[in-house]
């Protein structure tokens, strides 16, 4: 006690709080959504993915229209070329400089150019690099051939930034149109799976007793059906194309949401506010529409996350088996399988598409996660 | 639990009927018929080999014959393979499928399920930190992508194993890989979530306060609560491992179901489409089963409360 400061009254100052003054809220009061949004601000990860899905999607808007080139515009002269980027085309160890490099082997090396010759259409592009000398035995010489595409194709002016595919069809524009087409059919896919899902768990939760009853039999019967197989089928009897993919992936998706918004509305039903609501003589539009789905919009925002990149997988997936958008049509899916066509030979067709598919399903997987840590009240530690 | 499983029976009748109900009808929908390319057949001999399939009765009765053919097993004849049936043609393609699927099941369940117990033992630690990259790299890009990377790098470039076919162990280990990360990813994310809420538990506390070593701990009072929920992943982990093979086995060429099914796509063999999609159907929906009713067995809380 010794320690006690002793402190000069005339620095305080007495505070009058009435009753009323501290009922006064001094910070604006939060909803839920901007308490979510708060805490996924923070979470530099989930800014992150943001950042890199922004621009995935601005480059698969902006990119195809500023392009020199068009998506389907065909030119066997110019068929696989490589990726060329300027700037970075000075950077070698890249491989962005359009040049297609390969080791050739012969007893010594005028044989190993020859070989090298052969390989070319036009030897004069060639430009050799010795590695060894060699001493005659067979293939002991090793050289390193660099063959200049563009120039031996006439093409030294121009940039495919991402290479050509075997028709001469420039990958910049593809793959980034393509982007746009998967993320569009995710987009939508996951946006009708959202209004069907919402509405048919809602109406079952919400009218319960037989109407709850019927609706999730024929739901249990539609979840044990094989999404594959229903999703197969659709392809098989619709048209190929857009739409098609779109309503076989909606076909079975929206089971999940109407599950968990049903559940959720089912136990929130029997809580004190809507009672309290109801006694006050609120209609069911107004009970659903300002009481029910506010609160089970954390749920739905969730799980459409994560709806977006399983739509995005299965698309790619039905095109690698045959059963996606027809050529010349374009999408991270078809370009896949283009670049495994390719890949012993010209690999860099596969990288590009490969690269941002990765990059979206990273992205939202974790934006996902971050969105459902920001809505779980027990999570929210401040 | 009788009734439970009585009536996940009924439904997986149910729904397997539907989906060979909708398999037929959308056959008929589909334009031609097998015989539609055969020009130079006259008239009467294309009525003869009709009658021969049964081709020319009413459609209910052909509806009446498929589904008597169906309880006996008989999925019909293949259009592209000589006319023979696609039970064979099936049968020919589900040893590879299978070896592929179990091997991978096994590989991904294991070191997942070893990579997860690591992080939620050394929680945020290093090993932690690594596996979580694993776990949601492995959850995010697409088998097929890791397919083609190991295609390349692995097989073409270095030329350790080989690139594709089917002829001995070495053939499946690069497709096994491919399909067993993301059921490793999953396993890893899940079982470290898990063990960490376990080893939070008061009797994990009870235990080390009587002076329980630190292995003892883990493996005798955690290991075995934290493992019992994995059993619901599996179902859908199995269900993906399926859909994987289809894209695996057509990047590796392998001779199983998969690769069957995107030859009978392309080349509108619809007896071996249909075929293989009831097939399908069929193990998926009793994986499903098996795997709730293991859980109902394994873990008594869910009886009680869920099961009847």
């Amino acid at each position: 006690m010794e320690n006690k400061k002793q402190f000069d009254q005339k620095l305080f100052k007495r505070v009058d709080r009435t009753n009323e003054q501290s009922d006064n809220i001094v910070r604006e009061s939060r909803t839920l959504l901007q308490d979510a949004f708060r805490s996924l601000r923070k979470n530099v990860f989930v800014m992150i993915a943001v950042v890199v899905l922004l621009v995935i999607v601005l480059m698969s808007i902006f990119a195809p229209i500023f392009s020199d080139y068009t998506t389907r515009e065909q030119d066997l002269n110019r068929s696989l070329l490589g990726p060329r980027i300027p700037v970075l085309e000075n950077i070698s160890w890249l491989g962005l400089d359009g040049m297609e490099s390969k080791t050739f082997n012969g007893n010594n090396v005028e044989t190993a150019k020859q070989k090298a010759s052969l390989q070319y259409k036009n030897e004069d592009f060639i430009s050799f690099d010795i590695v060894s000398e060699g001493n005659g035995t067979p293939n002991s010489a090793e050289v390193e051939a660099t063959y200049n595409k563009y120039a031996a194709s006439g093409y030294e002016n121009e940039y495919f930034y991402f290479g050509t595919d075997r028709l001469g069809r420039d990958l910049w524009t593809r793959t980034w149109d393509g982007t746009r087409v998967s993320l569009l059919i995710a987009v939508v896919a996951a946006l009708i799976d959202l209004v069907i899902g919402v509405l048919y768990g809602g109406i079952a939760a919400y009218y319960g007793g037989k109407v709850d009853n019927i609706m999730m039999r024929f739901l249990e019967i539609v979840i044990g059906i094989p999404n594959l197989v229903v999703v197969i089928l659709m392809i098989l009897i619709l048209e190929p194309g857009l739409w098609a993919i779109i309503i076989a992936l909606t076909i079975t998706g929206w089971t999940s949401m109407a599950r968990i918004v049903r559940g959720e509305i089912l136990k929130l039903k029997g809580q004190e506010f809507v009672l309290a609501a109801r006694t006050l003589g609120a209609p069911d539009k107004r009970l659903i529409l300002r009481h029910l789905i506010p609160n089970v919009m954390g749920l739905i925002i969730v799980n459409t996350m994560f709806s977006i990149p399983s739509a995005i997988f299965f698309e790619s997936f039905l095109s690698f088996i045959g059963l996606g958008l027809p050529s010349p049509a374009a999408s991270l899916g078809t370009l896949i399988n283009d670049g495994f066509a390719a890949l012993q030979t010209t690999p860099s067709i596969l990288v590009f598409p490969a690269v941002i598919i990765s990059l979206i399903m990273i992205g939202f997987n974790i934006l996902g996660d971050g969105v459902r840590d920001a809505f779980d009240p027990r999570l929210n530690k401040k | 639990m009788a009734r439970y499983i009585g009536q996940r029976l009924i439904y997986m009748v149910i729904t397997l009927f539907l989906i060979a109900t909708i398999s037929f009808i959308l056959m008929k929908f589909l334009p031609g018929t097998p015989l539609s390319a055969a020009d130079k057949l006259s008239p009467e001999q294309r009525e003869i080999i009709l009658e021969s399939y049964g081709l020319n009765d009413p459609i209910p009765v052909q509806y009446g014959k498929y589904l008597i053919g169906l309880v006996q097993g008989d999925l019909g004849i293949s259009f592209q393979f000589d006319n023979r049936p696609v039970t064979s043609i099936l049968g020919e393609g589900i040893p590879a499928s299978a070896q592929l699927g179990i091997q991978a099941l096994l590989l991904g369940t294991i070191l997942g399920v070893a990579l997860g117990l690591l992080s939620a033992v050394y929680h945020n630690g290093f090993t932690d930190y690594a596996s979580t990259v694993v776990a949601v790299l492995g959850t995010s890009i697409p088998s097929f992508i890791f397919a083609g990377v190991m295609q390349y790098f692995i097989a073409v470039k270095l030329g350790w194993l080989p690139v594709a076919f089917w002829d001995g162990f070495e053939y499946t280990i690069l497709p096994t890989i491919a399909l067993a990360i993301f059921p490793l990813a999953t396993c890893a994310r899940f079982v470290r979530t898990e063990m960490i809420e376990v080893l939070n538990q008061d009797y994990i506390t009870t235990a080390r306060a009587k002076g329980l070593t630190g292995t003892t701990v883990v493996f005798k009072h955690g290991i075995r609560n934290a493992l019992i929920p994995l059993i619901t992943v599996l179902g859908p982990l199995a269900v993906s491992l399926l859909t994987g093979t289809l894209v695996i086995e057509q990047i590796f060429s392998v001779p199983g179901i998969g690769q069957q099914f995107v030859s009978s796509v392309v080349t509108n063999d619809f007896p071996v489409i249909m075929g293989t999609t009831l097939f399908f159907a069929v193990v998926f929906i009793a994986m499903i089963l098996i795997i709730d009713i293991l859980y109902g067995i394994i873990d008594p809380r869910i009886r009680i409360s869920g099961g009847k």
